[in-house]
C-alpha cells in the first residue's frame, strides 16, 4: 500500500520527484538516487583494473598514432613553408607514416572495445552476484538502474574520448608548434562528440547483451563477435555481394552507378563505416561529397576548395542522425528487455 | 636789297652751270670709264648676303683714278662693303685700256619690308652703277617657331611626337626657354638629338629642329586638345599652337557595387546578384551583351540582357539571377560572367559557394526527435512500475 502511495506521489511530481527523497529521509538531502547510482557506477569503473588496462591500450595506441602522424608530417612538408597544407592541424588525426595507422583508424577500431568492455557485464554480473535484487529492493525505480548504467558508461566514455582527443591535440601542438584555427578546433570537437556517440552505441549493444545473456562471458563474446563482424567481415561481405551483383556490362554507366550506390547503402548499414565516413569528412574538409561517383556535370567548373565547418557537418548529418538513432534504438531494446525480465532475489 | 637779288642770281647761275656740267659730262664719262656687273637685279631674303663682282673698265689711254662709294639710296640697315684684294677700298686706279674687279657685299637686313630696293655704286665723275634688290619676303627681327605637322591624332595611350623648327631671325645668338602648356596630367618633353632639353641655343638666322613628345594622361577623354608651345627669352619669343586629337579608348569593367566577387547559393536555389557594368574608357560603348559561363545545369539570366549604350565614366546596374543545379556539390564553383560590347569585352569571375539545403538537416532532426519520442514512450509504458 505504501509503495502504491509512493508511486502515486511520484507520478504527481514527475519522473525524478520528491518521492525517493521522502522515502530516503535521513540520507543526503539533495542527490536523487539516480545520480547516486551513476556516481557509484562511475567510481566502480574508474577503479577497476579492466578500465585501467583498456585505457592503457588506447593511450598507447593514440601516442603511436600521433608519432606516426608527426613523422609523416615532418617528412612530407619539411623545408618550404609554402608546402604547408591547409588544415595542417587536422592532418595529425588523419595522416600516417605507413607503419602505424592514424588516430582515426585506431579510434574507429579500438573505441568499440571501450564500450564493450564497460557494458558487457553491466546487468548480468549484478544478477549473478545477487546485487541486482538488492538494488531494486531499495526505493529506486527499476528503469533508473538501467539508465544509470548507461549514463555512467557514457560519461566515462566521454571523459576517455575527450581526454584522448585533447592529448593528441596537445601533443601535436607541442610537436609541430602550429596552433589550430577555431574551425579546426571545432572540427576536432565535433569528431570527438561523434566518437562518443559511436562508442555509446557499442556500450548500449553490450548492455543489451548483458541483459540478454546470463553469463558475462557469453555477453562479452557476443559483443566482440559483433565488433569483429562489423570491422572485419562486414566489408568482406559487402565486397562479395558487390562482385556477385556486378552489372554484366561495365559500359552501362547508369547500371554501374546504381550498383555502386547499392553497395554504398549496404556499407552504411554498418555503424563502423558510418563513423569512419563521418569522422573522415570532418577531418578532411576538402571532401565535398560522399557519393562514390561525381558526375561530369557536378565536377564542371568546381574548385577544389575546402568546405566550411557547417557544410561539412551538413554533409554527414545523416550519419550523425543514424548513429544517434541506432544508439537510442538499441537502448530502447535493452530497456524493453530489462523491464520485462523477472528479478528474483536469488539468481 | 641789291645784295639779295645778286645772291639769288648767283644761285640760279650756279644751278645752270651744274646742270650743264652733268648733262655734258655724263656721255663723256661713259666713254671714259664703265662700271659693269653681271647681275644687276637680284632677289633676296632678309638676312641674306649678296655678292656682286663689279668690273671697272678704263676706256681711255690714261690712267684713271676713280673714287668708289656705295650709295644706300636712303635705305637704312643695309650693310655694304666694297672690297678688293681682301681690303676695303675707297678709290681705285686703272691702267690705260685696263680693267679691275671689286667685290660688293650687300647684306639684306633682317627687319625689312618686301619690295624693290635700289642702290648705287658711285664712281665720282665717271658715273654710277645702279643695283636693284627685290626682297621677296617680309623680314622681321624676331624668332619663329613652326611645325610642318602641328596636328596629330592618336589614342590616349599613345605618344604624340611633334617636329618643331625654331628659327632665330634676330641678329644675335639667342637662348630660348621652351615650354608647352599641356592639360593637367599630361606629360610634355622637348628633345633635341635624343636628349631631353628645357632650353636651346640658336645662332642668328639659323634653325634648330626640336622634337616635342607629348604623353596624354591615360584617361584623357576623346577630344581635340590645343597645346600652346612657347620658345622665349627676355628679348624675343615665338609661339605655336599644336593640336592633339585623342580618339578615345574603350574600356569596360564588370563588377559588383561592393566589388565582392563571391556569393553563396543553396543547391537548387536561386540567388540575385547586383552587377555593375562600367565604362572606364573615354568613348561610348555600344551594344553590351551579358553572357555567362556557368557550371553544368546552372542557369544565369541577366536583367537587362543587353545595354544599348554606356557613356564614358558611367555605369549601368544589371541584376543577374543565378539558379544552381539541384545536384550541385556543396563547395565552391567558378562562375564567370562576360560583358561584351561591340568595342571591348571583359569578364568577372565569381566564386560561388554551394550550400546544402537545410531541409534534410531538419528532416534528420525530426527523425532524431521521433526516435527520442519513441524511447520516451517506451519509458512511459514500461518504466516506473
Amino acid at each position: 500500500m505504501s509503495e502504491q502511495g509512493i508511486a502515486k506521489v511520484r507520478r504527481l511530481f514527475g519522473p525524478k520527484g520528491a518521492a525517493p527523497e521522502a522515502a530516503k529521509a535521513g540520507a543526503e538531502k539533495i542527490t536523487p538516487p539516480f545520480w547516486v547510482m551513476v556516481h557509484k557506477e562511475f567510481g566502480d569503473h574508474i577503479n577497476s583494473w579492466r578500465f585501467i588496462i583498456l585505457l592503457a591500450i588506447v593511450t598507447v595506441a593514440s601516442i603511436g598514432s600521433i608519432y606516426s602522424a608527426i613523422t609523416a608530417l615532418s617528412e612530407g612538408f619539411s623545408g618550404s613553408y609554402e608546402a604547408v597544407p591547409e588544415f595542417l592541424f587536422l592532418h595529425m588525426f588523419t595522416v600516417s607514416n605507413g607503419v602505424m595507422p592514424n588516430f582515426l583508424t585506431f579510434i574507429s577500431f579500438l573505441a568499440p572495445l571501450i564500450g564493450i568492455a564497460i557494458g558487457f557485464d553491466a546487468v548480468n554480473s549484478e544478477r549473478t552476484k545477487g546485487t541486482l535484487s538488492r538494488v531494486i529492493s531499495q526505493p529506486v525505480y527499476r528503469d533508473d538502474f538501467l539508465n544509470a548504467k548507461f549514463v555512467a558508461g557514457l560519461q566515462l566514455i566521454a571523459v576517455v574520448v575527450f581526454a584522448l582527443g585533447f592529448l593528441v591535440m596537445g601533443l601535436g601542438l607541442f610537436m609541430i608548434g602550429y596552433p589550430p584555427t577555431p574551425e579546426e578546433f571545432l572540427r576536432v570537437l565535433a569528431t570527438l562528440v561523434i566518437t562518443v556517440v559511436y562508442v555509446g552505441l557499442w556500450l548500449n549493444l553490450s548492455i543489451f547483451f548483458s541483459i540478454r545473456f546470463k553469463q558475462a562471458a557469453t555477453s562479452a563474446l557476443a559483443g566482440i563477435a559483433l565488433w569483429i563482424f562489423f570491422l572485419v567481415f562486414y566489408g568482406l561481405i559487402v565486397n562479395l555481394i558487390g562482385q556477385a551483383t556486378a552489372p554484366s556490362n561495365p559500359n552501362d554507366a547508369a547500371a554501374v552507378v546504381a550498383h555502386q550506390n547499392f553497395l554504398m547503402f549496404l556499407s552504411r548499414l554498418s555503424p563502423a563505416y558510418l563513423f569512419q565516413e563521418a569522422a573522415t569528412t570532418l577531418m578532411l574538409p576538402n571532401t565535398r561529397t560522399l557519393n562514390p561517383f561525381i558526375t561530369l556535370e557536378q565536377g564542371y567548373l568546381a574548385i577544389d576548395a575546402p568546405l566550411s565547418f557547417g557544410q561539412s557537418l551538413l554533409l554527414i548529418w545523416p550519419h550523425i542522425v543514424a548513429l544517434i538513432s541506432m544508439t537510442l534504438i538499441v537502448f530502447a531494446a535493452s530497456f524493453v528487455l530489462f523491464m520485462r525480465q523477472e528479478i528474483r532475489s536469488r539468481s | 636789297m641789291s645784295s639779295s637779288i645778286r645772291r639769288k642770281l648767283s644761285f640760279r647761275m650756279l644751278l645752270a652751270v651744274l646742270a650743264g656740267l652733268i648733262g655734258f659730262s655724263a656721255p663723256a664719262a661713259a666713254a671714259d670709264v664703265d662700271l659693269y656687273t653681271a647681275y644687276t637685279h637680284m632677289a633676296a631674303t632678309p638676312g641674306q648676303s649678296l655678292t656682286y663682282t663689279i668690273d671697272i673698265i678704263n676706256n681711255t689711254g690714261q690712267i684713271q683714278t676713280i673714287p668708289l662709294e656705295f650709295d644706300n639710296g636712303g635705305h637704312e640697315g643695309w650693310e655694304a662693303e666694297l672690297t678688293a684684294g681682301g681690303n676695303q677700298i675707297r678709290q681705285i686706279s686703272i691702267r690705260p685700256e685696263g680693267e679691275r674687279s671689286v667685290t660688293l657685299t650687300l647684306k639684306v637686313p633682317l627687319q625689312v619690308n618686301r619690295g624693290d630696293y635700289t642702290f648705287r655704286v658711285n664712281a665720282g665723275p665717271h658715273g654710277s652703277l645702279p643695283i636693284r634688290v627685290t626682297v621677296v619676303e617680309e623680314g622681321t627681327y624676331r624668332s619663329e617657331l613652326t611645325s610642318d605637322q602641328p596636328n596629330l591624332q592618336g589614342h590616349s595611350d599613345s605618344d604624340f611626337s611633334y617636329s618643331l623648327k625654331l628659327n632665330n631671325r634676330t641678329a644675335e645668338k639667342q637662348t630660348y626657354a621652351l615650354s608647352a602648356d599641356v592639360p593637367q596630367g599630361w606629360d610634355a618633353r622637348f628633345q633635341s638629338g635624343g636628349n631631353n632639353i628645357t632650353s636651346i641655343e640658336v645662332e642668328p638666322n639659323a634653325t634648330q629642329t626640336i622634337t616635342l613628345r607629348v604623353t596624354p594622361s591615360s584617361n584623357a577623354a576623346a577630344d581635340t586638345y590645343r597645346i600652346p608651345v612657347r620658345a622665349s627669352n627676355n628679348t624675343t619669343s615665338a609661339e605655336l599652337t599644336l593640336e592633339a586629337v585623342i580618339t578615345g579608348t574603350y574600356a569596360i569593367q564588370l563588377t559588383t557595387p561592393d566589388e565582392r566577387l563571391s556569393t553563396s547559393i543553396t543547391a537548387g536555389g536561386t540567388r540575385s546578384l547586383e552587377l555593375l557594368v562600367k565604362n572606364t574608357g573615354s568613348a561610348d560603348l555600344t551594344d553590351i551583351n551579358l553572357t555567362s559561363t556557368a557550371p553544368a545545369n546552372w542557369e544565369v539570366t541577366f536583367e537587362p540582357k543587353t545595354i544599348n549604350v554606356i557613356k564614358p565614366g558611367q555605369s549601368v546596374p544589371v541584376t543577374a539571377t543565378i539558379k544552381s543545379a539541384k545536384e550541385a556539390l556543396p563547395g565552391d564553383y567558378v562562375l564567370s560572367m562576360t560583358a561584351s560590347a561591340a568595342e571591348k569585352s571583359t569578364d568577372a569571375v565569381f566564386r560561388v559557394t554551394v550550400k546544402t539545403s537545410m531541409l534534410w538537416g531538419w528532416v534528420g532532426v525530426l527523425i532524431g526527435l521521433a526516435v527520442i519520442g519513441g524511447v520516451y514512450w517506451l519509458m512511459r509504458k514500461y518504466g516506473r512500475r
